[in-house]
């Protein structure tokens, strides 16, 4: 147990934070997510699909955090400001990606965290996410465009 | 954009501060105690489970148990009620439960529609509409119309009558539901229990592209006496129902032409014959609109499950390409051997009816168990509620679902289009 938290942890960790952009919140969810899947797997045969199955977990408690606390436009109302006062006129591109994923929803975020981050097909993007294969690609177009209207190329 | 979005992600995960020596220790003694709560939650599953099934005898299942009370008309005398009661005794035990103060739509011709709208043809509570109510004596019309349908879709006409004590407080049974879209031309009992339906559909809608038949004795569709489903590539359809035996020779068919979400664009409502017998519980994989290729594997899988026959099991899977609870390449067989448990999930969903989809990539179409794969969480029929219900689900556990935003995540099994047995997964959040 001890082996595969520390195997997997730091990438839990960051695949947390992209979804969540707060990394409070990224490692009370992984936290969770670890005792989620680790509570649950009894079985367990290889490292490979407890990967699959605790990111998975982390996808799925992240969208089901901002679906059920509504925390995303809270978190919005509150970074936004933030940002206009202190924030130089010329962000980092870091940073205005950190600020366009929060403003997609949370499926489309998580869509494009794991197509683009984790570099899962299309196929095991849909499997992640429960979702039909037709509504991960069109989830993932809409967040590009979403994303491109946010990072213009010429930025 | 997308190498771009890709360096960008990566550069922005490093933000995150990692303390793994941090955090292991209070992660680690969480997870140790939620092992050993887990495993109580396994047994409290099966008590679910079993309750569950125990409870799919009762009427409604928000409506109290009733003591049975046989003083209804002479039970051996030909019952023209269709639903919910099909014999008298029944009736006699619903009217003394009206007469009790229970089930009060029971009491009225407009009540006894709505609760088939919700039951039977799988529309949601609120959707259907009373457009006519015409009562007769201890005789009515009701014509109902689902809301949400466009308006090119006819109402559903249900004939009802008090089929046992008459006036106020008598019990309104379902005779008759008919000509609304769909039309039953003939209904002949080919050999004893086949039935060949044959009829034709009023127009054909993109949504609801088959018609249903199920036979059934009692208030609801499940225990399913029968079903088979015709995909209409014109406006005729003639197709036989193996019919299982019921105690008096004697089941309603319905007729339905379901939408995507279940709801039943139109019905019809027939009485039809079956052998005489005890009825005997539903046994093999439900094979309902599936090719041939892939109802001989279902078939086999589902005969070596319930024979817990590892070695025929092995043989129908390739561990290089089957898909064991998202672990991919992975051989279930020794997990198996040593927990057979799994065997029954696998024998329960593959007595549901299937589903397919369309998963793209070189892969073709899957067939899944159990349908619910693709049902809309958003909008469950009752039939999709008690299913999960039957498979050990709370109504909080499938609040979950809804709020997860990913519909099914129950146990699920995979056959592609070629026949070949793809996955089966049992974990799922």
């Amino acid at each position: 147990m001890d082996a595969l938290y520390r195997a997997h942890a730091a990438e839990a960790l960051r695949l947390g934070y992209l979804l969540t952009g707060d990394r409070t919140l990224a490692e009370d969810l992984v936290q969770d997510a670890f005792v989620r899947v680790l509570g649950r797997f009894h079985d367990l045969r290889n490292r490979d699909a407890f990967w699959w199955y605790l990111r998975k977990t982390i996808v799925n408690l992240s969208t089901s955090y901002f679906r059920r606390r509504g925390v995303e436009r809270a978190w919005l109302a509150r970074q936004r400001p933030e940002e206009a006062a202190t924030a130089p006129r010329d962000l980092a591109e870091r940073d205005r990606l950190r600020t366009a994923l929060m403003t997609l929803r949370p499926e489309q975020r998580a869509a494009i965290v794991l197509r683009f981050y984790e570099d899962l097909s299309e196929a095991d993007t849909a499997e992640a996410l429960g979702m039909p294969l037709g509504t991960v690609k069109s989830t993932v177009s809409r967040g590009l465009e979403r994303l491109r209207h946010e990072l213009p190329e010429e930025a | 954009m997308d190498t771009r979005l890709r360096t960008l992600l990566h550069d922005l995960a490093t933000e995150m501060p990692v303390d793994i020596e941090g955090t292991a220790p209070k992660t680690l003694r969480k997870a140790r105690g939620r092992r050993v709560l887990t495993g109580g939650a396994g047994v409290a599953i099966a008590v679910v489970l079993v309750v569950v099934v125990s409870m799919s005898v009762l009427r409604f299942a928000d409506q109290p148990t009733i003591t049975p009370a046989v003083t209804g008309p002479n039970p051996s005398a030909p019952f023209e009620g269709l639903w919910p009661e099909t014999d008298a005794e029944a009736l006699a035990e619903t009217q003394a439960a009206v007469e009790d103060g229970h089930y009060p739509l029971q009491a009225s011709p407009e009540g006894i529609a709505s609760l088939l709208a919700v039951n039977v043809l799988g529309w949601e509570p609120g959707d259907n509409q009373a457009e006519r109510v015409d009562v007769r004596g201890s005789e009515a019309e009701v014509v109902i119309s689902n809301q949400t349908f466009s308006d090119s879709v006819p109402p559903v006409i249900i004939e009802a009558r008090q089929l046992g004590r008459t006036g106020r407080r008598g019990v309104w049974s379902v005779v008759d539901v008919s000509r609304s879209l769909i039309r039953l031309d003939g209904l002949t009992e080919v050999s004893p229990g086949k039935i060949r339906v044959a009829g034709s559909v009023d127009d054909l809608y993109d949504g609801a592209p088959a018609v249903e038949a199920h036979v059934f004795d009692g208030p609801t569709l499940d225990p399913s006496l029968g079903s088979a489903r015709h995909e209409l590539s014109d406006r005729t359809f003639v197709f036989d129902v193996v019919v299982s035996p019921t105690p008096d020779g004697r089941a309603t068919l319905l007729l339905t032409m379901p939408d995507a979400a279940g709801a039943s664009l139109g019905a019809v409502m027939v009485a039809v014959p079956t052998p005489v017998g005890e009825t005997e519980p539903p046994s093999g994989p439900n094979l309902t609109g599936v090719p041939p290729d892939v109802a001989a594997t279902a078939q086999r899988i589902y005969d070596a499950a319930n024979a817990e026959d590892f070695d025929a099991l092995a043989e129908l899977l390739d561990p290089n390409t089957f898909v064991y609870n998202l672990d991919d390449g992975s051989d279930p067989i020794p997990a198996w051997r040593a927990d057979p448990s799994e065997l029954e999930i696998m024998v329960a969903i593959l007595e549901m009816p299937p589903t397919s989809r369309d998963i793209g990539e070189g892969y073709g179409t899957f067939f899944f168990w159990p349908y619910l794969v693709n049902s809309d969480f958003n909008a469950l029929t009752v039939q999709e509620r008690a299913d999960l219900a039957a498979l050990g689900y709370s109504d909080q556990d499938i609040q979950l679902m809804i709020d997860g935003g990913y519909g099914y995540q129950g146990p699920r099994l995979a056959v592609d289009e070629t026949g070949l047995w793809r996955n089966f997964i049992t974990v799922g959040e």
